[in-house]
């Protein structure tokens, strides 16, 4: 009984905690939006870093913290955020084009390697949908082929031909969705991609201090990671090149 | 080589033209000037006494010079020449030389005696006494050889070198012959001569092949070739180094510098016409007009040289440098503005082949504009040692903002003394650059056009307060992987009971007695519909065949063969409870009888039968299907 009252008591609590603290975030990102609209983007940039130390996240919060790291000249920062953004709102018209701009006054031209046919294909299939959107689809794509397949158990009276006709459609939708789905979390969960945040960043051959120098590139260049060697980090560039640096000086998206 | 040959054509000039004034030099000295000078000075040198003769080998019969020198003084008072057996006095002359280089005095007396050998055979002419200011001095007994006159003969036809090599001949000092590639190596040729030489025309230079070479310039701005005075075997020789050059061996192996060869005019026969010559040809002599001039070919063989080459593994970045060098390296600014340029000045020094020195390279991280280096080399070849300064000159515009390392260079040269290579490094040089970069010229035009197009500035930001809390990703989520358990459940339920119903149908007795109870139950209320008709027959009729059939069923036997006496034994045998039997029985003699007997029954008794037929119905479905 004491469990019972005290679960239940905790079911009770818990949402309206929650809407409490939420009220207080939403109140916050106002705040923050104001200091940006005033003009204070260091103001705003704090309250937009309180609510992210405080565990929020959304494709606006990642958005605006962009736009004013922009704003305060800090490039890398900048293209880190809107990456943190397309993650969640990837085809966002506004992201889009402040993306592009931010990569403009990058000072790295690093000419990309050319993907492999199959590789750009898959992007670009995986690009199109959010995960969401395919995590829906594979949900109702399903439930639709189990209905189909009841019926036909059940020998309802319905067209034969047009109900099998149906499950191998369905079937096929489920797969891709479920396929596409799985490939997309994969990718998300996958791909460790990073910005260079520190104005000039030597990449070295190996991971010391002392190591030669290859390549020195600077804030807002993306690189993908490859692996973590104590605080070294072996990140790759756009070009293929490779090289360590500190993980202080780039950030995960 | 045409380089070579140039500076060889102007050396010659200079050399063979002073020689001459030179010659013509000492002997107006002797007239004028020492005779005149010679009371005032002459005091305070050490005084030596030598003699010597001019040909170590003589023949009978020719005259030969014995010189005696006194060097230090010009004051000889006497000279007492002990009587020599089977020598004959010819003649006699004295020179004086004086010099006076960097104010010290240096004065000499020559005193050379014309003698003739009679007789063949070892000869020792004894020492001569001199006396010089007053002093006694002795010379050196000299040794000479007498040979006969035939055997000399057949090489005095034939003027050639060789007669002549003890009056003129080349001797070769190579500094080293067993060298590393890329090592120096000094060759001088040094000409020795004691028969008044003049017109020396090289007349095959040397040619060394796999040779960098570096010609020394042996007159250094003066006007005339100097010469020393060299005593050997016996004879005093003027000594003229006529050339000189560094050699840097380009490759392994034994290599040669070729022969050298020069050609002069000696005046030889001097001594032999001074016999009973005229004033004027005495005069003549005296100024070195007279005498038998003869063309003489004098050869230096050629030098080998054993190359090594240099020991493996080579440092990286080895360019083939060798000797002893120093790297210097200087940065002009360490703290510039993005744009400015600064300069990096890299200076190679030392003793080797500095020729081979290559530029040094300068990496530079990204962000830096380098430009072509401007290389200066400077050679000097002063004292016969090859040295100079090897210096590269970057100028370097930053473009970006930040704190730089760079990476320091480095030079490797090979020291053939110790036969080891040698890395130095410079210093690594911090540069701080100040600002932004000016818009590098390397932007796209497209990427500026795209800006001017949108403005150059971002977009607003997005109001919408979507906020969440530590939003779980849907492919970590519980509620999207449960989401497919219903219609999965609801599936295995389809399936299950399609299983069963199947199962059913499979098992003929097991289905028969799963419908017995339905079937028998729809028939009762068929047979009731009847009855309400009141159409005895046909519910008696139904009546019958519903539990018939009902017991076929639930039994699983033929249920139309079923005689009374049969489902008697059936029922029995299955254990069913005798009341029940017997009931069942009495519904079917009950149902027999009605069917075929015209009296109809009361409604109430019909019910009766009709109850009575569910009872048993009801009562057997309980029993169990087979025991």
């Amino acid at each position: 009984m004491l469990i019972c009252a005290v679960c239940v008591g905790l079911i009770g609590l818990l949402p309206l905690k929650l809407w409490a603290a939420e009220d207080d975030a939403k109140q916050l990102f106002k705040e923050a939006n104001q200091c940006y609209q005033d003009g204070k983007f260091n103001d705003a940039l704090e309250r937009y870093k309180k609510l992210e130390s405080l565990g929020y996240q959304s494709g606006a919060l990642y958005y605006n913290m962009g736009n004013t790291y922009y704003k305060l000249g800090a490039i890398g920062y900048a293209i880190l955020y809107y990456e943190r953004a397309a993650k969640l709102i990837g085809n966002d018209e506004d992201l889009i084009a402040n993306l592009e701009l931010a990569r403009m006054r990058t000072k790295d031209r690093i000419q990309e390697l050319p993907p492999f046919l199959l590789e750009s294909i898959v992007e670009r299939w995986l690009g199109i949908f959010s995960l969401t959107g395919v995590a829906v689809g594979t949900v109702v794509a399903f439930y639709l082929l189990m209905a189909i397949a009841i019926a036909r158990l059940q020998k309802l009276p319905l067209n034969p031909t047009l109900m099998q006709v149906g499950f191998y459609v369905t079937l096929v939708i489920t797969l891709f969705f479920a396929i596409t789905f799985g490939a997309k979390s994969y990718h998300d969960a996958q791909r460790a991609e990073a910005i260079v945040v520190s104005p000039t960043l030597n990449l070295k051959s190996e991971p010391k201090d002392e190591a030669k120098t290859i390549l020195t590139v600077h804030d807002g260049l993306k690189v993908s990671i490859m692996r973590q060697l104590g605080e070294w980090l072996e990140v790759r560039l756009p070009n293929g090149d490779k090289g360590w640096a500190k993980s202080t000086d780039i950030a995960q998206i | 080589m045409i380089q070579h040959q140039k500076s060889m054509h102007v050396f010659h000039r200079k050399w063979h033209e002073p020689l001459e004034t030179f010659w013509h030099g000492v002997r107006c000295y002797v007239l004028f000037v020492a005779l005149i000078a010679l009371p005032v000075i002459g005091m305070a040198q050490d005084i030596s006494v030598r003699a010597s003769v001019t040909e170590p080998v003589v023949t009978v019969g020719e005259p030969f010079e014995y010189v005696i020198e006194i060097q230090g003084s010009v004051n000889v008072e006497s000279v007492q020449m002990a009587k020599v057996p089977r020598v004959e006095k010819q003649g006699e002359s004295q020179s004086t030389s004086v010099s006076i280089v960097n104010g010290k005095v240096s004065q000499s007396r020559i005193i050379s005696y014309t003698l003739v050998a009679t007789s063949e055979g070892k000869l020792t002419i004894p020492a001569a006494t001199v006396k010089v200011e007053g002093k006694l001095y002795q010379t050196n007994p000299v040794e000479l050889t007498v040979v006969k006159a035939a055997a000399q003969a057949q090489n005095g036809s034939a003027v050639s070198g060789n007669s002549y090599s003890d009056l003129v001949f080349i001797k070769p000092v190579v500094s080293k012959t067993k060298l590393y590639v890329g090592e120096a190596t000094t060759v001088t040729y040094k000409l020795y001569e004691r028969a008044d030489i003049s017109n020396v025309v090289v007349e095959k230079d040397v040619k060394p092949e796999g040779f960098w070479v570096e010609e020394i310039d042996l007159q250094q701005g003066r006007s005339s070739v100097p010469h020393t005075t060299e005593f050997l075997n016996g004879a005093l020789y003027r000594v003229y180094t006529v050339k000189k050059m560094v050699l840097f061996p380009t490759r392994a192996g034994i290599l040669t510098n070729g022969t050298y060869k020069l050609n002069c005019d000696a005046l030889l026969t001097k001594i032999k016409q001074q016999r009973g010559r005229t004033l004027l040809e005495d005069f003549d002599a005296f100024f070195g007009t007279l005498g038998k001039k003869v063309k003489i070919d004098v050869v230096a063989p050629e030098i080998k040289f054993e190359v090594m080459p240099l020991p493996e593994p080579k440092p990286l970045g080895f360019s083939g440098a060798v000797g002893k060098y120093t790297l210097s390296a200087t940065l002009d600014k360490s703290k510039v503005k993005a744009g400015q340029p600064i300069t990096f000045r890299f200076t190679v020094a030392g003793e080797g082949n500095i020729a081979a020195v290559l530029p040094i390279q300068l990496d530079l991280p990204e962000g830096f504009e380098k430009y072509e280096p401007k290389v200066e080399e400077n050679i000097s070849r002063h004292g016969g040692v090859v040295s100079g300064t090897k210096t590269t000159e970057y100028v370097v515009i930053p473009r970006v903002g930040g704190k730089f390392e760079i990476e320091p260079v480095s030079f490797s040269f090979f020291d053939p003394e110790k036969g080891e290579y040698k890395t130095l490094l410079s210093p690594r040089f911090e540069i701080e650059v100040e600002g932004e970069a000016i818009v590098s010229a390397a932007t796209p035009m497209a990427d500026r056009q795209t800006l001017a197009k949108t403005g150059g500035d971002i977009r607003f930001i997005k109001t919408q307060d979507d906020l969440k809390y530590r939003p779980v990703p849907i492919y970590q989520s519980v509620w999207f992987y449960s989401s497919f358990l219903l219609p999965l459940a609801a599936l295995l339920f389809v399936l299950v009971r399609k299983q069963q119903q199947e199962k059913l149908q499979n098992n003929v007795a097991l289905a028969r007695a799963y419908r017995a109870s339905p079937e028998a139950k729809k028939r009762l209320k068929l047979a009731s519909e009847l009855l309400k008709q009141n159409k005895q027959k046909e519910f008696f009729a139904e009546l019958e065949q519903t539990l018939v059939k009902f017991i076929g069923n639930k039994f699983n036997t033929d249920d139309l063969a079923l005689t009374k006496e049969e489902l008697r034994s059936l029922l029995q045998e299955k254990k069913v409870a005798p009341a029940t039997v017997e009931k069942c029985l009495k519904i079917l003699e009950k149902s027999e009888y009605y069917r075929y007997a015209p009296t109809s029954q009361t409604q109430d008794d019909l019910n009766a039968v009709l109850h009575d037929a569910e009872q048993v119905i009801s009562e057997l479905s309980e029993h169990p299907t087979s025991s």
